[in-house]
Formats: C-alpha cells, sequence, structure tokens
C-alpha cells in the first residue's frame, strides 16, 4: 500500500505551541460543524467551535486536543489552528474540568443566576469543562 | 572625636542596608521577568501567526469593510498609555509619560486618555489631561483587568466617542532595550497585518467572509492589547533590574569610601589616644 499522503500541521494557542508536526489527517471542530483535512485541500479559512481536534500522523498514531474558538487556515498544503483556548488530552486536569463542571451547573440551577449575562457565561463555562472531560478519556 | 566614628559605623551600616534590598529587589525582579518574558514570547509567535492570517483574508476579501479597517475623519483622539505601576525602575516610567505628553501636545482635536499603570495615572492627573478609564498594571495573562481594558478600547472606537485610539507603552524586545513607543491601535494598520501584501488566493471562507473578519478582528486588537500590556510589565522589571544593579553598585562604592574613611578616624582616635598616654607618662617621668 502506498505511504499516505501527508502534510504540516500547526497549533498554537496563546500559552504556546501545543503541535508542530506531519499529519495524515486531521478532524476539527468549525464554528459551524466538524470538518476533516487531508493533503492537499483546498485553501480555505475557517472559524473554530468548541470541541475535540484529532491529529493522525502518518503512524496511524491520533492525538487528542480540546479546543475553544479561534481560526483555522489551510493553504499550501499547511494546517494552521489559531486557538483561543487549547489543551493536550494529556494534559487535561480532570479534576479540576469536574470542577468548573459543577460549579456551572450549580450557578445554572442557583437562584443568584437571574442575569442573562451569567448564565450565558455559566453555559460556555459549562461546555468548556465537559469539552475538556470529553476529551481528557483519550489520554493515555 | 568617638561621636564621630560612632556616626561613620552607622552610615557604614545603612548603606549596607541599603544594598541588601536593592540586591534583594533585582532578584525578585529577574525572577518576575522570566516568568513574564516567557508569556510575552508565546504570545508574541500566536500574534504573528494571526496577523498574518488577518492579512490573508483582508486580501481574499478586498469588498468586505469593516470599522477596525477603515479610518474615519478624526475628531477625538484616543490615547492608551501603558507604564508601571511603581517605581524604583529608574527613567522608565517618565519617558513613557514624556512621549505621551509629546504626542498629545501635537494633537488639534479634542483628547481622552486611559491610563494603565498607576504612575500613569498620577501623572496625567497631575497634567490635567481628560482620564476617561484608569487600570492598575497587569502582570498575568489570564488576568480579568485585561479583558476589561480590551473591552473599554473596544467600545471607545466602537461608540464613535473616540475616531482613533493611539497605544503609548514600552515595548519589550531585550533586557537592556525597551524603549518607549507610540503607535496606532485603532484603525488597525497595515504594519497590523506584518506589512506584507500576499498573493491573492481563492479561500473558502467559513462562515462568509464578512462575519469571519467580524470575530477576527475584534481578537487581533484584543491579541494586541493583551501583548501590549504584558510586554510593557516585562519592561518595567528590565528596567527595574537595571536600576537596582545600578544602585547595588553604587552602594558598594560608598561602602569602600565610607570603609576607608571610617578606618582612618580610627586610626586617628588610637593615635590621639597613643598620644595622650605617651605624653602623660612623660609628664609624671618628668
Amino acid at each position: 500500500m502506498a505511504q499516505p499522503r501527508t502534510y504540516s500541521a500547526k497549533i498554537v494557542t496563546r500559552a504556546g505551541e501545543l503541535f508542530q508536526g506531519d499529519v495524515v489527517s486531521a478532524v476539527i471542530p468549525g464554528a459551524e460543524g466538524y470538518f476533516g483535512v487531508k493533503a492537499y485541500h483546498a485553501p480555505l479559512i475557517a472559524a473554530l467551535g468548541l470541541g475535540e481536534m484529532v491529529l493522525t500522523g502518518a503512524d496511524q498514531h491520533k492525538r487528542y486536543f480540546a479546543l475553544s474558538g479561534g481560526v483555522v487556515e489551510v493553504r499550501d498544503n499547511q494546517l494552521i489552528v489559531l486557538a483561543d483556548i487549547g489543551e493536550r488530552a494529556e494534559e487535561i486536569d480532570v479534576d479540576r474540568a469536574q470542577q468548573a463542571a459543577q460549579r456551572a451547573r450549580a450557578r445554572l440551577k442557583g437562584e443568584g443566576a437571574e442575569k442573562r449575562v451569567d448564565i450565558t457565561r455559566a453555559e460556555i463555562a459549562l461546555g468548556r469543562a465537559l469539552n475538556r472531560l470529553h476529551v481528557a478519556k483519550h489520554r493515555r | 572625636m568617638a561621636a564621630n566614628l560612632r556616626e561613620l559605623r552607622r552610615k557604614v551600616r545603612t548603606v549596607q542596608h541599603i544594598r541588601q534590598i536593592t540586591r534583594a529587589m533585582k532578584m525578585v525582579a529577574t525572577a518576575k521577568l522570566q516568568r513574564i518574558q516567557q508569556i510575552v514570547q508565546n504570545g508574541r509567535r500566536y500574534q504573528d501567526e494571526l496577523r498574518r492570517l488577518l492579512a490573508h483574508v483582508v486580501a481574499a476579501a478586498r469588498d468586505v469593510d469593516h470599522p477596525y479597517l477603515r479610518g474615519r475623519e478624526v475628531r477625538t483622539v484616543g490615547v492608551m498609555i501603558v507604564g508601571g505601576d511603581r517605581g524604583l525602575c529608574g527613567a522608565f516610567n517618565r519617558q513613557i509619560i514624556e512621549l505621551a505628553l509629546e504626542f498629545i501636545s501635537g494633537q488639534e482635536v479634542g483628547v481622552e486618555v486611559i491610563t494603565v499603570g498607576n504612575r500613569m495615572r498620577r501623572y496625567a492627573d497631575r497634567s490635567g489631561l481628560e482620564i476617561v478609564g484608569s487600570y492598575d498594571g497587569v502582570e498575568r495573562p489570564d488576568d480579568v483587568s485585561i479583558g476589561q481594558i480590551v473591552d473599554q478600547v473596544r467600545r471607545w472606537y466602537e461608540s464613535g466617542q473616540v475616531d482613533l485610539v493611539q497605544a503609548i507603552y514600552a515595548r519589550f524586545e531585550t533586557i537592556v532595550r525597551h524603549p518607549a513607543v507610540s503607535e496606532q491601535l485603532l484603525p488597525l494598520v497595515p504594519d497590523a497585518f506584518g506589512g506584507e501584501s500576499p498573493e491573492y488566493v481563492e479561500y473558502i471562507f467559513e462562515p462568509e467572509a464578512k462575519k469571519l473578519l467580524g470575530g477576527l478582528l475584534p481578537r487581533a486588537v484584543g491579541v494586541q492589547i493583551a501583548q501590549i500590556l504584558l510586554g510593557t510589565q516585562a519592561s518595567a522589571q528590565a528596567a527595574r533590574i537595571t536600576a537596582m544593579s545600578a544602585a547595588t553598585d553604587n552602594a558598594e562604592d560608598m561602602i569602600v569610601e565610607l570603609t576607608r574613611h571610617l578606618n582612618r578616624a580610627r586610626q586617628e582616635e588610637i593615635t590621639a589616644e597613643l598620644l595622650d598616654v605617651v605624653s602623660g607618662a612623660r609628664a609624671l617621668q618628668a
């Protein structure tokens, strides 16, 4: 079987680089739904949503990342992901994510959450926490 | 004579204490700089990538209009002055405020000011500037005040209260180079996209270019402001390292000098006492 064609991928956040290397395919949480990128993808610029990103290397090894917000560009066989918030699956602090989820749930149920802003914030926080917990399941 | 000796001893001790303090402050500033320098460098990589990407979007979607990209008639200028919270960092804060005052005095229209760092607030107050917002300096990228500052600056411009936003701050280049600089924040100048004009590429935009830019441009401005705030903090620590290093050296020189005086005074006193004893003995013998 022919070697699968690879392209270079990079994930950068404000806190640093999460990944740089060659991959065969990527599954990306776009703002308007998940999409896949393989080698020689057409030039694309897309907004990132909240979700899990999966990179597959030439050896079929998969890497998982929890991302939230940002933008992604595909061009000249290069993928660049600029995430507002991003973490590698193996670096997610599950206890902290669980606590964050609990806090957010409590705020959603609580009497104090009358203001719409607070509710939106709590919902976002809950979404992020659940996403991190989901991605953390893939840790080795 | 004895009083002079005591005085000198006290002076030496005082200067030794000062040296201890300046040395400690230098070490604290060094540790803080190391931490914040890393943050600034990581942020700069992200900022560079975002600028490049933004240049691509703007080049590919020429027909898209956005208030951040298009200048308008300037009736009021907003100036964001970013400096330190504390002193003991040499001329650092003064250089920033001097550049700010120079920029403001060159304006022919109304000026409003947002200050970051309480030294800046004090200077701006004293200079009688119209301050519409002031914040204490920030030291961490997750600091809530960064978000508040970004929000206020964006509202400032978006609401039409000001038609241009200028940032005056200390750009962190190296430990010994952190000049006070003045640069336009809004509307975005081509420089904000890295200066290059990329070749035209037919992109697929998701969502459509206008919506995408609507999300990207505020993000780019937010990152730029955050980098300005954090970079200035790094510069403040670097300036403090230099200032405290010089102060420690000066204290050392003074200790050497004072000790020399002290030794001479002590010897003179001993000589005088000896003279007393010897001449007293002579008088008895006579």
